[in-house]
């Protein structure tokens, strides 16, 4: 029996040139699509349910599961859309970039796959604009698959067709939600749609619809080419799989490593290095700028979604931002939440007035002419953008590295406001 | 109905509304914004957030917003616990972080529905230290205010004009915090409905303009319910006046008809009452004379016989006044031939069916109009056939179990599930864009597949003289065929019998085809569109005969006759009556408007013997119409008439006192319409209801009438009111609301000034199931069953290169709203429409200036693919008489023609805004001493 | 094509038009149809429309707007609201080069600050502006996922990482946009 290939992500990846369309199937690439293809489509949904892969894109939702609600058979809707979402903004995200530019190829086997598993006929790549590169060698390789026939009608002489098209976002953060994505992808403003209905049932130009991370995307080949089974294999911790972790920050080498699910976040920073000579580790957030922050004490949690959970995070896209003692936490937070209230849609209450305000607030404790009043303030607002009084999760994102920041640097924020200015500047 | 629990408090509440219409049903105060009754909901705003738990012991719950939610049976939700009072309280804070806090200058004020949501949700400290974002505000012409700095970006703006309304110039502009609502750039909002921006936006962002010209805050006005004048539809209006004259218009609920919104020709046309034009004293021979004056009383004692020529811009009892002075068969509707079998026809059919409401309309399945069109001669329809078109769509979403309030969601899904709008006719609209199958013919052809469909439908149909069916008929056919509830509309604007007998005979195909079916109930409905506010009312007054146009004209050379005419401000209506005068003895005219050109109208012709009697208009007197239901509305004054006027019927009555004639022993209002009532008797019981108990004009917010005019005198004055009235002039009577069969005369509840307050009036907004539309349908059935046969005339085809068919503009083809300015500024000019493509082949441009054949009238050229080709549609104001049915030669203006027109064109939009101006002064001026003869019984 | 109107107040409400077979130049038409058959309705084509000229003309005129909302079939109004709701679609003038500066978290915490203050002081211009001769202009950006090499930029649409104050005045120097 030999050893499962534990970085199943990148064996492909090269950055500099990556495989054409021969070299990656040379080395077993659209293996994983040529066995789908021999099943009917329940049965890659089953392997993908029996990977119990979860989303990469943040909120950890079982990819098997979220492609049941698609209404399939005879009497289904007869066009259906697969979309990848590679619009990649979180702050400190970058995972998804390293996977397109690397192994264009890889991405394009998993939407083949997923579009067969759905009966989706129709599907796009949905970019954010500011990777070009990733455009360039995307485009390169749909036309390459789409001259090797593996796009197109009746793929390998099947009943199977896909158009896959690429196309590329004038920017926007709130694009990265899946509803959201939906309505930019139809031309118009990207605001969120209410669910019910899900997009599985009513989604692009109001037809079933699936949306995936791109990573979550890059997953399936190996799944279909190895079985479900031997995708949950590769960890041994709760979640399955493997995942890219990266680390930036004030470390020593920031970067990317594919590693099994459940890797800690000590192990991750031991991989870039440490923090830089001089630094201290002051707190980190998992996942990206949406994620609660946690402590250095927290560095031996599994980077799995419940155990984050647990310590009070979200596991999120699974990049650590490291902050270091030379930073002024308050300053941290304010950057983040200026990123967010500049990205907010404009469409619901909480959030379009809420960010601001929070933003305008933390600038004047910044500086310094913050008041003990502007603590309740925020802690006023965090309740007031959380779960369940906002349209969309855009805004409860927001609040999370703000409520965790004034729990674990309290003191921080009280500095700034005893000494009225940010005792990290000097 | 479900069982849910409310702060612990049981209710029962019908079941498929969201949570937020359960509470407002329940007259529970739960402030809100982005929501509106007719638009569904989107949580945008997120101001009506409850707390929902899991069950009787679950006691922290989660929140949600209540718009977004369906009650379900044994649901637990709080309201007025600390999480969500805090939150609500914080979401206002939140929204006036960049609000101006200008109430003070801001036209809403006193019935800001932000103002009363602020005070509900318990906002009352400013919090937010940082800078307010301030944005350019535009100029959206002169119906509408924009003030973007008071927007709290709810959404309601664009979801009413783009989703609802269908227009385009106005969207959600940029993002996060700096949302914009406007234009692309400055610019009159094209949608005919813009004006109900003013009461959709929740705050000041658009505002009423005429009125906040000549600004009064809402509890100094007085308002009276009355009824539009400017179309057939007869929406429900409110009229506020203050000091003596009127201010604006504003939309009363009518379940049935209105609904929430007007269209602009009715919320603007109303102006036409402070019109310079109006006449306000009596003229003799186009002198200022009296009543009693000897000439005037030698001429109004003239022995020789009377004719009577009645108006459908006046009242039911008006008309039925004159018709009784004169006798039925002295008694004309001053209809041509044409318009006259058409009224025939159209009584005849109401006669057999009743016609739809726009509630009912809103059901349909399936619409096919019959070269009507609805967009220019009753907007208030085309704006209901618009809503028609989503209910497949709603239906669909109902078995996604996603309620069909779910507005984003319908949209959604709407493209993939349409309902089919077949229009068969010519010109473009925005109905004619909507439709799934569209025949471009003219009004014979529309007629002719009409009866071919019926035919089709029922064998028992008569045939029209061409009977080919192609694969369009077909398709028509099987959609009829198919659809629950197909609606067919059909109308005036085409000037063609030929339609209103098609239409009828569809409708009895489809009651025909339901019985072989033997399908429970009959649910099509049929919808004919008279061209004026009481056309129907002479319907109802010539169904027992009386003196054709023609006839008139040989009665005059016959013999000695006098005229006695009830005035039209229409110009052909004074070319034809120039046509009569010279063959009439005596010309007695009861004038509202003089003619457009206003020195006719006073000095008159020269010829002797000719009396004018200024006539009150619809806001300063009582009065009925008969709407195209054939149901009869009856409107309220808001001020006393002015001058010397008096209500038609009431110088008929004064007329008939120096005849001896028995009409001379009516009194007052009352005891005309128990007249009425005797010959026609389905009337009395709107009178009974109308009459029964009075009813309030002012809210009981306003601390007695002494206030209103305080700075004059603070003795009591006798507030204006007709005798027998059945409403005060005050605060007493039973107010607003109290009962249902009480008309609003305002709108405010406890807490709720602005018109957002029609829900504590209301339960639900056009529910699932219609409730029974209340009112008295007066025209009524005669015969039951009744096929209408295809009329050799109907065929008839000119043999000029052009044949001319009539078109019709909502600002413009209704002449009293012409004389209101705001609309006359928008006044669209005369326009031919021909053919694109044969346009291109004749070198013809759009804009060239053309007239036809030695017809003075000049034209704008338009070309649309959408107009038969060898035919004219030919639009001109109702200020302008044009009346040629065909023509040989379309001519290009010469460059003289061209020079003065642009310079006429200049000169009359220059005469507008000095108007605007003077009337602006007048008012104003007003203001600042009000006139002591405005009080009554003062000394 | 209908000749030029002699009446001017013929029609004062409507929106301004410009036929797009007059404005756009056949590349861009042929592109933004491409895109249009990739689409089930054609406005759903405009964003990709928006890039496809601003690409072509940097920025998106009033005249540009006016012409793609011609061309999709859409009211220019409509199409204002999509325009102005992206980052990266510039409804003003913009300078032969485009700088965007990252400046959110990573970047933050590898001190841009400092990269954006070189910047303004060498260009003479502020976040938003242009430089007087038109060369440069400089906006900021969020994350542009280069966080593994930050601080980081975007010039003309290519990512440039791992700057420092000797590397972005090479970069300058290379566009010789520099206001001495």
């Amino acid at each position: 029996m030999n050893k499962p290939n534990s970085q199943p992500l990148s064996t492909h990846l090269d950055l500099a040139n990556p495989q054409n369309l021969k070299a990656y199937q040379s080395t077993g690439g659209y293996a994983g699509f040529t066995n789908a293809l021999k099943m009917p489509p329940q049965e890659v949904q089953q392997q993908v349910s029996d990977s119990k892969l979860k989303g990469r894109g943040g909120a950890g939702f079982s990819t098997g599961m979220k492609w049941s609600f698609v209404p399939m058979g005879e009497d289904a809707p007869k066009n259906k859309y697969l979309v990848c979402n590679a619009d990649e903004m979180e702050p400190g995200t970058f995972k998804d970039r390293w996977l397109m530019e690397g192994s264009p190829h890889l991405l394009i086997e998993g939407m083949m796959i997923a579009a067969y598993a759905i009966g989706a006929n129709v599907a796009y790549i949905f970019l954010r604009g500011e990777y070009r590169l990733c455009a360039t060698r995307l485009q390169q390789a749909i036309d390459e698959a789409q001259a090797g026939g593996l796009l197109g009608d009746n793929i390998n002489g099947s009943e199977f067709s896909l158009q896959l098209h690429l196309h590329t976002s004038a920017g926007r953060y709130i694009c990265g939600e899946e509803t959201a994505l939906i309505n930019a992808l139809e031309g118009k403003r990207a605001n969120p749609r209410a669910k019910p209905p899900f997009p599985q049932v009513v989604g692009l130009f109001g037809r079933p619809t699936i949306v995936n991370n791109c990573e979550t995307l890059c997953n399936l080949p190996c799944i279909l080419k190895n079985g479900g089974k031997w995708y949950t294999e590769l960890s041994s911790g709760a979640d399955t799989g493997s995942k890219i972790y990266g680390i930036s920050g004030r470390v020593k080498n920031a970067g990317l490593w594919e590693r099994p699910m459940g890797t800690t976040a000590g192990e991750i920073l031991q991989l870039a290095g440490g923090m830089q000579d001089g630094l201290k580790l002051l707190g980190w957030l998992p996942g990206g700028a949406s994620t609660d922050f946690l402590m250095p004490e927290h560095l031996d949690v599994p980077m799995e979604y419940d155990a984050i959970a647990k310590a009070g995070s979200r596991m999120g896209t699974g990049l650590i931002i490291a902050l270091d003692d030379r930073h002024c936490p308050v300053g941290m937070i304010l950057n983040l939440l200026q990123f967010f209230a500049q990205e907010s849609c404009g469409w619901c209450t909480p959030c379009r007035d809420g960010l601001p305000w929070a933003v305008e607030i933390l600038t004047r404790i910044e500086v310094g002419q913050g008041s003990q009043d502007d603590i309740d303030a925020l802690q006023q607002l965090c309740s007031f953008m959380w779960l369940g009084k906002t349209f969309c999760a855009l805004a409860p994102g927001a609040v999370e590295p703000l409520r965790s920041g004034m729990k674990y640097f309290a003191d921080d924020f009280q500095q700034h406001i005893d000494h009225k200015g940010c005792p990290h500047r000097h | 109905m479900a069982k849910i629990f409310i702060d612990k408090q049981q209710y029962n509440v019908k079941d498929g509304q969201n949570l937020l219409q359960a509470c407002l049903s329940l007259k529970l105060d739960l402030p809100y914004f982005c929501w509106h009754p007719a638009m569904g909901s989107v949580g945008a705003c997120r101001q009506c957030a409850m707390t929902q738990y899991q069950d009787e012991n679950d006691s922290r719950g989660r929140m949600i917003v209540a718009c977004m939610t369906p009650v379900s049976e044994g649901m637990h939700v709080s309201m007025n616990q600390a999480p969500e009072k805090e939150f609500r309280d914080m979401v206002i804070g939140a929204l006036m972080t960049h609000h101006p806090h200008d109430c003070p200058v801001c036209a809403e004020g006193g019935e800001c529905h932000l103002q009363d949501m602020t005070v509900m949700a318990g906002h009352h400290e400013r919090q937010y230290k940082g800078k307010k974002t301030t944005f350019k505000n535009q100029d959206l012409g002169p119906l509408v205010k924009h003030e973007m700095n008071r927007c709290i970006s709810c959404y309601r703006c664009e979801r009413f004009y783009k989703d609802y309304a269908g227009g385009t110039d106005l969207s959600a502009q940029a993002s996060k915090n700096n949302v914009y609502f406007g234009r692309q750039q400055d610019g009159v909002l094209q949608s005919e409905f813009a004006g109900n921006l003013v009461e959709v936006c929740p705050t000041g962002v658009f505002t009423d303009k005429p009125f906040g010209d000549h600004y009064s805050r809402k509890w100094d006005l007085q308002s009276a319910p009355s009824v539009c004048q400017h179309c057939s539809v007869g929406c429900n209006t409110s009229l506020s006046e203050r000091y003596g004259s009127v201010r604006r218009v504003t939309n009363r609920l009518n379940d049935h008809l209105n609904g929430y919104f007007l269209c602009d020709r009715g919320r603007y046309g109303f102006d036409f009452v402070n019109s310079e034009h109006r006449v306000k004293e009596v003229f003799l021979d186009g002198q200022a004379s009296t009543w009693s004056e000897p000439a005037a009383q030698v001429i109004l004692k003239d022995k020789s016989p009377w004719l009577g020529i009645g108006s459908a811009q006046a009242s039911l009892e008006d008309n039925f006044a004159l018709q009784q002075l004169v006798g039925v068969d002295n008694f004309c509707a001053n209809l041509d031939p044409q318009q006259e079998s058409l009224l025939a026809t159209h009584t005849a059919i109401l006669g057999q069916w009743s016609v739809a409401s726009l509630a009912e309309m809103e059901q349909a399945d399936a619409v096919l109009i019959l070269a009507e069109d609805v967009n220019n001669s009753a907007p208030r329809i085309a704006l209901s056939l618009r809503q028609a078109l989503m209910n497949n769509a709603k239906k669909q979403a109902e078995k996604l179990r996603v309620p069909s309030w779910q507005d984003a969601a319908v949209r959604a899904i709407l493209p993939h599930y349409p309902v089919p709008l077949a229009y068969l006719g010519y010109g473009e609209s925005d109905l004619s864009k909507q439709a799934s199958i569209r025949l471009v013919c003219d009004d014979k052809h529309a007629a002719e597949q009409g009866f071919l469909l019926a035919n089709l439908l029922s064998d028992k149909a008569p045939l029209p003289k061409a009977k080919k069916v192609d694969e369009q008929t077909q398709a028509l056919l099987d959609i009829l065929k198919n659809a629950k509830r197909p609606l067919i509309v059909t109308g005036w604007s085409a000037n063609n019998p030929a339609l209103l007998a098609a239409a009828n005979n569809l409708r009895k195909a489809l009651a025909e085809l339901n019985k072989e079916l033997n399908k429970q109930q009959d649910q099509a409905m049929l919808c004919i569109i008279p061209p004026e506010a009481n056309t129907l009312g002479l319907g109802l007054l010539m169904q027992h005969g009386g003196l054709s146009t023609e006839k008139i004209e040989q009665k005059l050379a016959e013999e000695k006759c006098n005229l006695l005419v009830l005035d039209h401000s229409k110009a052909a209506f004074s070319q034809q009556l120039a046509k009569l005068r010279p063959g009439a003895n005596k010309v007695v005219r009861l004038t509202q408007l003089g003619p457009p050109q206003k020195e006719t109208a006073n000095k008159g012709t020269g010829k002797k013997g000719e009396l004018c009697l200024p006539v009150s208009s619809f806001s300063e007197s009582s009065g009925s119409q008969l709407n195209y239901q054939g149901l009869i509305q009856s409107h309220i004054p808001a001020t006393k008439p002015s001058g010397q006027c008096m209500p038609g019927w009431q110088w008929l009555v004064n007329i008939a006192k120096l005849k001896e004639h028995e009409l001379a022993h009516i009194s007052d209002l009352g005891q005309l319409r128990d007249k009425l009532a005797a010959i026609y008797p389905q009337l009395s019981g709107h009178w009974q209801q109308h009459h029964q108990n009075q009813l309030a004009l002012q809210t009981p917010r306003v601390s007695g009438r002494t206030a209103m005019l305080a700075n004059q005198t603070v003795h009591e004055p006798k507030p204006f009111s007709e005798s027998a009235a059945p409403y005060k002039q005050s605060m007493e009577g039973s107010q607003a609301g109290q009962n249902d069969d009480q008309p609003l005369a305002y709108s405010w509840s406890p807490g709720w000034n602005s018109n957002q307050s029609n829900h504590k009036f209301k339960d639900e907004y056009r529910g699932t199931e219609l409730s029974e539309q209340q009112g008295q349908r007066c025209i009524l059935a005669t015969d039951k069953d009744q096929w209408f046969k295809w009329q050799a005339s109907w065929s008839k085809t000119t043999k000029a290169k052009w044949q001319v068919l009539p078109l019709h503009k909502v600002f413009g083809s209704d002449s009293l709203s012409l004389h209101a300015l705001p609309v006359a500024q928008l006044k669209a000019s005369a326009q031919l429409v021909i053919n694109a493509s044969q346009g291109q082949k004749l070198d013809l441009y759009a804009g060239q200036l053309v007239c036809c054949d030695n017809d003075s009238t000049i034209f704008q050229l338009a070309l649309s693919e959408q107009v038969p080709t060898n035919t004219l549609l030919s639009y001109v104001p109702a200020d302008l008489s044009f009346s040629l049915v065909s023509c040989d030669e379309l001519k290009v203006a010469s460059t003289e023609q061209i020079n003065a027109y642009g310079l006429q064109g200049k000169a009359s939009q220059e005469a507008l805004l000095n108007s605007k101006q003077k009337h602006q002064q007048t008012l104003l001026s007003q203001d600042q001493t009000i006139p002591i003869h405005f009080i009554e019984g003062v000394v | 094509m209908s000749k030029p109107i002699p009446i001017k107040h013929i029609d004062p409400l409507a929106e301004p038009r410009v036929d797009y077979r007059h404005y756009l130049s056949n590349k861009e038409i042929t592109a933004i149809e491409h895109e249009c058959a990739l689409y089930e309705s054609r406005p759903a084509a405009a964003i990709d429309a928006l890039q496809i000229v601003q690409g072509e003309r940097r920025w998106i005129s009033d005249d540009s707007l006016y012409a793609i909302a011609d061309m999709l079939g859409m009211s220019a109004t409509e199409l204002e609201g999509i325009a102005t709701f992206y980052n990266l679609i510039y409804r003003q003038p913009v300078g032969e080069h485009v700088i965007h500066l990252c400046d959110s978290i990573s970047c933050w915490l590898h001190d841009f600050q400092s990269i954006a203050d070189h910047l303004r002081k060498t260009l003479n211009i502020e976040f938003g502006q242009t430089t007087s001769d038109g060369k440069i202009t400089l906006l900021p950006n969020v994350c542009l996922g280069c966080c593994d090499k930050a601080p980081a930029l975007m010039l003309d649409g290519e990512l440039v990482e791992s700057l420092d104050i000797a590397s972005v005045d090479k970069l300058l120097q290379g566009l010789s946009g520099v206001q001495k």
